[in-house]
């Protein structure tokens, strides 16, 4: 049965390039191979991001006037609603932590160096497509938090000159965060954001077939590697359960909350912070003048994308010391500011 | 792994929920959640299981598989040729 | 022959470009409506409190003086938009995001922020109390 089902797509699709691949990938063994799950268990979690978000938007309504009590009765009244919504919220932070964990670790290793450096400039950009997923989605419950949040969110382009006034105003869809906002918000969190990521993702993946595992100079000298099919999936399975594992336990004992309702003219209460993953930024918001924050930061930003055109020596194998400095140098600040802003209220 | 499970067991004997009455509460959730917990768990041990097994057979070192990998440069014919 | 062909995509592209734009920027709607707006009655506000309401689309706060006279401003923290909170004990305005401080004329007492928060006019006619924006700006 399996051998004529077979038989009968190779006939109609040549099946043997596939199978050759099959074949011949293989991933390479050695000191650093741990940091290889990473980019399959963020594959793993953004499968899951999607699943539970499509289901979670049969039920949400983006107007203001419902969409806290949508959440609501997704969480109160929907059966397994709670674990549906839970699993996504989880999933996010997971998410972020992980591509956050991907993305250091291809980094120290050098694996931007030629010839994947689009590849790197691929998943630099998935970063931040994640982050935009998970500020659009933090809108729409529409507590007090969210609404916040997005407002800072929205208006801190509004600091670049020229054209961020314009940035802001169509981020807002209005005069002030409101019910045009959220409909702006959710459009890009169900629909614009999952359409860009599929094909983002598509072509990172793609070109780590083409390229293969980069192997740190370090471990050059290291000529072991286990097949693809099946040793290395296995593991990379072994790796999805447990993380599947490890979500579903925090889902079971952290629930998704959900704060009150916004109410638009309030002030904002007292000790309010974003998200762990923009602690950081928000740090640096509240330390130096926004236009040096954002400026510093935006900067950061675009050095980090352009690194493996910087980082002239990796390109050549050779070591750059230079830039393992740069790269601990902006983790370090990353992971002070953080603590910083958990310090101090 | 069993950090997980006892984790959840810790909490969940400790918990007085204080999130909202109206979701299921931490009984009714960690009914759900703790065979699939468990199943997944038994999952990965066996998948590692068959990982070491398969691993610890000659096949082991492939030294031999045509490898664009092994270098960085990209010369995938390069490499090829060496192997 | 490839110019015209590139040059005939361009003009496509922009006419398809442009519409997108401009559907994408809310149209600005006309605030001579409401540019005047009623409040709150008189004598219903404590002194040393405030009253938070829409004006203009955007956050404003009416404050009862601890003398009894009335000053409006605008709330939203000229930082990144956070609405601020009145604070009775000293009479100025706290913003919870980044720490912000204005003092009730609207000045930045601390930063991060830099502009002062617009202050608007308060107007009593009768029993009824009417915040407006001046007539020439502050
Ligand atoms: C990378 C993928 C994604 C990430 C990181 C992400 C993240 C988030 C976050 C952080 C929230 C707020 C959760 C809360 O506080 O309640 C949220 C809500 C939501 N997301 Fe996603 N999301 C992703 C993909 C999707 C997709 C593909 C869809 C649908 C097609 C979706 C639909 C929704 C809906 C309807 C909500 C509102 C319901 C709620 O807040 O519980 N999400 N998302
Ligand atoms: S928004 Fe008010 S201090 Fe930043």
């Amino acid at each position: 049965m399996k051998q004529r089902l077979v038989g009968f797509f190779d006939e109609r699709m040549d099946l043997s390039a596939l199978r050759r691949w099959a074949k011949e990938k293989s991933v390479p063994q050695h000191k650093h191979s741990f940091w290889y799950y990473f980019g399959g268990l963020a594959l793993f979690l953004i499968t899951l991001q999607i699943i539970t978000g499509i289901l979670l938007a049969l039920y949400y309504s983006p107007n203001p006037a419902y969409a806290h009590e949508s959440v609501k009765y997704v969480m109160e009244t929907v059966k397994y609603g709670w674990l549906i919504r839970s699993i996504h919220f989880w999933g996010a932070n997971f998410l972020v932590a992980v591509v956050f964990i991907h993305m250091f670790s291809t980094y120290f290793m050098k694996a931007y160096r030629k010839p994947r450096e689009v590849m790197w400039i691929l998943g630099v950009l998935i970063l931040g497509l994640v982050l935009a997923f998970t500020f659009t989605g933090y809108l729409l419950p529409w507590t007090t938090l969210s609404y916040f949040a997005t407002k800072v969110g929205v208006n801190t382009p509004s600091i670049m000159p020229i054209l961020g006034r314009f940035i802001t105003r169509i981020m807002e869809g209005g005069r002030d965060v409101g019910a045009a906002t959220l409909t702006r918000m959710f459009t890009l969190h169900t629909v614009i954001l999952p359409l860009l990521a599929v094909l983002l993702i598509t072509l990172h993946v793609l070109l780590s077939q083409v390229f293969g595992s980069s192997v740190p100079l370090s471990q050059a000298n290291k000529r072991e590697a286990i097949k693809f099919f099946p040793n290395f999936l296995m593991r990379d399975a072994a790796v999805w359960a447990g993380g599947l594992a490890i979500l579903l336990a925090m889902v079971t004992m952290f629930p998704a909350g959900l704060g009150p309702k916004v109410n638009p003219v309030m002030p904002a209460p007292v000790g309010i912070k974003p998200e762990w993953y923009f602690l950081f930024v928000f740090e640096t918001l509240r330390r130096f003048p926004e236009t040096i924050a954002i400026g510093t930061i935006t900067l950061a930003v675009l050095v980090w994308l352009i690194v493996p055109f910087l980082d002239r020596r990796a390109s050549r194998n050779q070591k750059s010391t230079f830039f393992t400095l740069f790269g601990a140098a902006v983790l370090v600040y990353m992971i002070s500011m953080t603590i910083l802003a958990y310090l101090t209220t | 792994m069993l950090l997980v499970i006892i984790s959840l067991i810790l909490v969940g004997t400790s918990a007085n929920d204080s999130l909202a009455a109206s979701i299921p509460s931490f009984a009714q959730r960690f009914n759900f959640t703790l065979p699939l917990i468990v199943v997944l768990l038994i999952l990965m041990f066996f998948l590692l299981l068959k990982v070491y097994t398969r691993e610890s057979q000659p096949s082991r070192s492939q030294k031999g598989i045509s490898d664009s990998n092994v270098k960085g440069d990209g010369s995938k014919e390069k490499v090829r040729e060496k192997v | 022959m490839n110019r015209i062909l590139g040059g005939g995509v361009a003009i496509v592209a922009a006419y398809i470009l442009y519409p997108v734009i401009r559907f994408l920027s809310p149209p600005s709607v006309a605030l001579g409506e409401q540019s005047k707006v009623f409040v709150t009655d008189t004598g219903i506000m404590k002194r040393n409190t405030a009253k938070y309401f829409k004006f203009l689309d955007e956050p404003a706060v009416l404050v009862r003086l601890p003398n009894g006279t009335y000053t409006s401003l605008s709330a939203k923290c000229t930082h990144l938009g956070c609405t601020v909170q009145f604070r009775s004990d000293g009479d100025y305005f706290h913003c919870a995001c980044h720490g912000s401080e204005f003092a009730i004329t609207g000045k930045v007492m601390r930063g991060p922020a830099v502009l002062p928060l617009p202050k608007y006019q308060v107007s009593v006619s009768g029993e009824k109390i009417f915040v407006s924006v001046p007539i020439e700006p502050a």
